[in-house]
């Protein structure tokens, strides 16, 4: 997964407005999907982190996701992460969207929807394109 | 015989599952549950009145609603879930049973454990491993303890015995959506590393020990299974389709008396019953089932909405019994109809899934199409012969109209309605023909008023124009009127563009009477405005939407708003939100957005398809004119088929 987390952080105060709802504290772990299948457990995960001054990306260890320190986890497979990290100088969202449409993009929700809804993480999962009704389609 | 029965003699012939006889070879699925219930899980009056009418739809086989099965209430997947953990319970499935064992069918009632969407009343749910929820509206998980699994089948066994003391022939499980049994059975839920997880042999093993205990406990009884061909899970470490058909043959090797094949869980990144899916898509998989176990009887109906195909794949060898719901829930009398040879009556589902967006709203389901699902126990629900027969007239040939109209034929009124186009179907008819999704769903609606109206005799006066003039020379003919002409843009509200003039009208556009340039741009990302851009691009326009608020598709049903996010991206029509059109000229549009950065897009056609408003000027221009006068659908509030179709239909069993 990309650890460059200046450039990251960079990318995500480009997007300010979209973060903007949500409470200081609220955060969203990104990893590879052959981490989260147990393929290397102890591993490491990017954090997007909202704090008081703005979003903040950071790197820290993942133990798996029974004990991830995040609300939202999103695994993505190979095309993923290649995806995610070609568009980290461009339109990211617009690529997560992609990628969450095409299947290469899974998230776990660690919180459930009310509680995501009070941190204000509506429009952003919104924007992500996460199915938050239930997909019987 | 009956007509229908010889043209569909596969689906009408006899069936036989576990030593009793079917009336024929179709089952009415369990589906999702309907949130009639009282919160405690005991069945309600509502919910009596309702299986009172699933009893009399003609299916072979009835299958009950999923009960969770657990005190603790770890298996209950919706608020208001029917409950079978204690016999507290059962005298209302007695009258259940009663009711289906009255029309000859037989009974099964479904337990289900809904595992990873369990526990909605708790604070978390169980599951084999601990995988987060992919849908945050589900519980936190708890991983499953041996002990809690053995109380878990104890929990199903106990059940099935009170389910056949209640009267029932047998018992289903199920693992459809991703519920308990399929958590086990799929690697992505089943992460264990004791007897329970690993192989597919483990993760089968919970299966195996819930069908042996029911059957210990049940004996003589049915038991049915629904198991799924396909997770869809896969991309995401789920079981493939080859180990969907290894856990079958592990369940048939149990003694199953039936599987049902079943498509997908909820939380599957792809579509597996909606109107985009094609009928007849998934057929595969239960002809597999069935080449794979042909001593098992197959019950398949995965987006298999048309009794017609459902025959020729029984003819086929595909499946032995057609199993359905959805389709019944638009139209209860579907299999009569069928029989009957009258399928040309029928409701068809249209694939809206208003059904399952209402339920994951934790809200009673409801049909588009079935105004009156769900109020079976309400008396004003009923069609039934008006007291005093009145002569109506109707202005408008859409949904809310039409709907009004056989209704209030079918109550012995006689129906006259006034159309200002030469066909039923109002704005419904331009917009039907441009759904992405499968046009022939929304226009089947145009078809069923189109025969309903000449079966009811409900007189149709077409190209006739309702205004005051119209109305005096109509004056003392009538005892009621009924408005129902539906919404227009508000022009009104687009005054403030300069250039206003030349924006054209996005229904006269979806109808054809209006021309748009090879560069379009279209005013209002909402459903209306949506399916036009879609449509316009698909047939090689350049479009662009400008829409005021932040987000596209505000008034699209909620199992529907991705599908035209998805669309738009996929179409690749650029959409300016938190926008407004200033001017209108020549050159194209002049888009302001809401920092006040302008910007203009190059376009021969602007089309307005927001705002709407209520057509509402002839309530007070035919006040004074006529008895009673009243209206429905979008000429109240603008909003679209399912209200106009609740709202015909209720003023049709009132006036």
């Amino acid at each position: 997964m990309p650890e460059n987390t200046q450039r990251w952080t960079d990318a995500l105060r480009r997007e300010a407005a979209l973060f903007e709802p949500l409470t200081a504290g609220a955060r969203i772990g990104i990893v590879a999907e052959a981490i989260v299948a147990g393929a290397a457990r102890a591993s490491t995960m990017l954090v997007w982190q909202r704090e008081r001054e703005g979003m903040r990306a950071g790197v820290e260890r993942y133990d798996g996701f029974e004990s991830a320190p995040v609300d939202l986890l999103i695994a993505l497979d190979e095309a993923g992460v290649e995806g995610i990290e070609g568009a980290i100088d461009g339109d990211f969202v617009r690529s997560l969207r992609a990628l969450v449409r095409g299947g290469h993009a899974l998230f776990f929700a660690r919180r459930p929807r009310t509680e995501l809804e009070e941190s204000g993480y509506e429009d952003l999962l919104d924007e992500i394109g996460f199915a938050y009704l239930g997909a019987c389609r | 015989m009956n007509a229908g029965e010889a043209k569909l003699p596969h689906l009408f012939k006899p069936g036989r599952i576990a030593g009793h006889d079917t009336a024929n070879r179709i089952k009415y699925g369990a589906c999702c549950v309907s949130n009639y219930n009282d919160r405690d899980g005991r069945i309600s009056a509502r919910e009596l009145a309702r299986t009172r009418v699933i009893a009399a739809t003609g299916c072979g086989i009835i299958t009950n609603q999923g009960a969770y099965p657990d005190p603790r209430g770890e298996g209950k997947a919706y608020f208001r879930q029917v409950a079978l953990h204690d016999d507290r319970f059962i005298p209302e499935f007695e009258t259940i049973a009663g009711f289906i064992r009255e029309r000859g069918a037989i009974g099964i009632q479904q337990i289900l454990h809904a595992g990873r969407y369990g526990g909605i009343d708790l604070g978390y749910c169980i599951q084999p491993s601990v995988v987060p929820q992919t849908l945050p509206h589900f519980r936190p998980p708890r991983e499953i303890t041996k002990e809690q699994i053995r109380e878990t089948i104890r929990d199903h066994a106990e059940a099935a015995k009170r389910a056949i003391r209640a009267g029932f022939h047998g018992t289903e499980v199920t693992s459809f959506m991703g519920y308990l049994l399929a958590n086990f059975n799929s690697k992505f839920t089943n992460r264990r590393t004791d007897e329970y997880g690993g192989s597919l042999e483990n993760r089968g093993r919970f299966m195996r020990e819930l069908i042996d205990a029911i059957k210990q406990a049940t004996p003589d009884h049915p038991l049915v299974i629904r198991l799924n061909g396909a997770e869809l899970m896969d991309p995401w470490g789920g079981n493939t389709e080859d180990e969907c058909f290894e856990l079958m043959q592990q369940a048939a090797r149990c003694g199953v008396d039936m599987i049902s094949v079943t498509v997908g869980w909820q939380e599957a990144p792809e579509s597996s019953i909606g109107r985009d899916i094609p009928p007849g898509y998934w057929n595969r998989l239960a002809a597999r089932a069935k080449k794979l176990l042909p001593e098992v009887p197959i019950a398949f109906g995965v987006r298999l909405p048309d009794p017609v195909m459902a025959n020729e794949c029984i003819a086929k060898g595909e499946f032995d019994f057609w199993e359905l719901c959805r389709p019944l829930l638009a139209d209860p009398e579907l299999v009569i109809k069928a029989r009957e040879d009258r399928l040309h009556e029928a409701r068809r589902c249209i694939g809206s899934l208003n059904c399952l967006s209402r339920v994951f709203r934790d809200l009673p389901y409801t049909c588009t199409m079935n105004p009156a699902l769900g109020h079976e126990v309400e008396p004003e629900y009923r069609v039934r012969p008006a007291a005093v027969k009145k002569k109506i007239m109707v202005v408008g040939a859409g949904p809310a109209g039409m709907e009004f109209a056989i209704t209030a034929a079918k109550r012995g009124h006689a129906v006259t309605v006034f159309e200002k186009s030469d066909r039923i179907g109002g704005n419904l008819l331009g917009f039907a023909a441009r759904d992405l999704a499968r046009p022939d769903d929304l226009m089947s609606v145009v078809r069923h008023y189109e025969v309903m109206a000449k079966k009811l005799a409900v007189e149709m006066k077409f190209g006739v124009e309702a205004n005051p003039k119209f109305m005096r020379s109509q004056l003392h003919q009538y005892d009621a009127a009924v408005l129902a002409v539906g919404a227009r843009i508000n022009r009104a509200a687009l005054r403030d563009i300069d250039g206003h003039e030349r924006l054209l009208d996005a229904f006269e556009v979806a109808q054809g009477k209006a021309v748009v340039g090879r560069r379009v741009v279209v005013i209002g990302g909402g459903k209306i405005g949506l399916t036009l851009a879609e449509s316009l691009k698909k047939g090689g326009h350049e479009v662009t939407i400008v829409e005021a608020s932040k987000r596209i598709a505000g008034d699209v049903m909620p199992t529907f708003k991705w599908r035209h996010t998805t669309w738009i991206e996929e179409l690749g029509i650029p959409v300016l939100t938190c926008a407004r059109v200033r001017k209108v000229d020549e050159q194209g549009a002049t888009v302001v957005d809401d920092k006040g950065r302008e910007t203009v897009v190059p376009a021969d056609s602007i089309v307005a398809a927001a705002p709407r408003v209520a057509d509402q000027a002839l309530f007070h221009e035919f006040e004074w004119m006529v008895d009673e006068l009243h209206g429905c659908g979008d000429a109240l509030i603008p909003r679209g088929l399912d209200s106009a179709i609740r709202e015909g239909y209720r003023l049709g069993c009132r006036l």
